[in-house]
């Protein structure tokens, strides 16, 4: 390879790359963490912010059925609260561009997908909560100062969601066992 | 795409002390004996543990035909079986799922799947699914490794990693290990992602 061979290779690489950067950010905001202590790290930048963090994946036919419950939230919904949605996806990471990103332009996903691709799920999984199994669709509330929330199953409705998230701001965790 | 690096340690520390709250389901919980069940194999008989007489313990597998997650350990639960069933550990592969919501699932498709990919150990169908909430299975694939005496000794995944090559802790292989030595296994539960049984 010559060196004007080698500079045209690096150029369609990195046309390459961005191309898949676009893809990725197209309608809403995209991210890939490898490491769950990045959604920690989120959670620490985000200070008093309420997350409603839904764990699902393509390949989960009733995390798909909930997932425009989520798409659809506006920021009203958490009453006076600053309530950030993460949809954090489950799916292989070789599926990334082949399922994922589709997924996302086809459904006109708005809300920020995080690709969570950290292997090591013995460790990550029970820092959600220590009795979630790893079964999806799980849904997660988190904000600083208060008691995690876990809801694990898939929400109905609208109202199921309004519900649940009213119950957590306001402390009523009614849909927990005691 | 972002790149945060780096580990917030006082945000897991606080993470993990506030996260007491539970949402503990029922099921058999390590150190409980199991129930024997009698449920219908791929060739149409049906099977209950009582069956195997000279078993020195059982990994019971729920699994199932649609879910990518138990696609991606499928090789892994036959080597499991090759590897463990002639010691005295077979597998015993349980569908929990409901055919009529996932049709790939049905009694039919299970004979397929089981004859493609030469299952050399019982393929049952939770007919009704009475059976995976009694053990509280909640995912496909989900591990209950038994001993003789039906007493459960570990609940949880077959190794550390979905991608097979990357897989560093075998949990299951380790499990029988310590079953075999008299020992009981640690860890005796981990967790890792799978599809919901429905």
């Amino acid at each position: 390879m010559n060196k004007k061979e080698k500079i045209r290779t690096l150029l369609l690489k990195i046309v390459l790359f961005g191309s898949l950067i676009i893809a990725f950010n197209k309608g809403g905001s995209q991210t890939i963490y490898n490491d769950f202590s990045q959604l920690e790290k989120r959670f620490a930048e985000g200070k008093d912010t309420l997350f409603l963090i839904n764990f699902w994946a393509t390949w989960c036919k009733p995390c798909v059925e909930e997932l425009p419950l989520f798409n659809d939230l506006n920021s009203g919904s958490a009453g006076g609260e600053k309530m950030k949605v993460l949809l954090v996806s489950l799916d292989f990471k070789k599926d990334l561009e082949k399922k994922l990103v589709p997924f996302i332009n086809e459904k006109n996903i708005s809300k920020e997908v995080v690709l969570l691709t950290d292997p090591d799920m013995n460790t990550w999984i029970p820092k959600v909560n220590k009795d979630w199994d790893g079964n999806i669709p799980v849904t997660w509330f988190y904000q600083s100062g208060k008691k995690p929330l876990l809801i694990n199953r898939a929400l109905k409705n609208n109202t199921d969601l309004q519900n649940v998230i009213t119950g957590f701001i306001s402390n009523k965790n009614y849909l927990s066992t005691p | 795409m972002k790149a945060t690096a780096g580990i917030s340690t006082a945000a897991v520390l606080f993470l993990i002390g506030i996260s007491a709250f539970t949402i503990s389901g029922d099921g058999y919980k390590v150190g409980q004996k199991a129930a024997d069940f009698s449920l219908k194999n791929v060739d149409g008989k049906m099977v209950s543990l009582a069956d195997y007489k000279n078993a020195k313990g059982f990994i019971v597998i729920f699994t199932c035909n649609h879910c990518p997650v138990a696609k991606a350990y499928e090789q892994r639960i036959i080597g499991l079986n090759e590897k463990f069933a002639s010691k005295g550990y077979p597998v015993i592969a349980i569908n929990p799922t409901n055919p009529d919501l996932y049709p790939d699932d049905s009694f039919g498709d299970m004979q397929a799947r089981a004859k493609e990919q030469g299952y050399k150990f019982p393929y049952l169908m939770d007919e009704g699914q009475k059976i995976y909430p009694k053990f509280g299975a909640t995912k496909t694939p989900h591990v209950f490794l038994l001993n003789k005496d039906l007493e459960v000794k570990y609940i949880g995944a077959i190794d550390d990693n979905q991608d097979a090559d990357a897989a560093k802790v075998k949990y299951v292989e380790n499990a029988i290990a310590a079953l075999d030595k008299g020992q009981s296994p640690a860890p005796a539960e981990t967790k890792a992602v799978g599809c919901g049984i429905k």
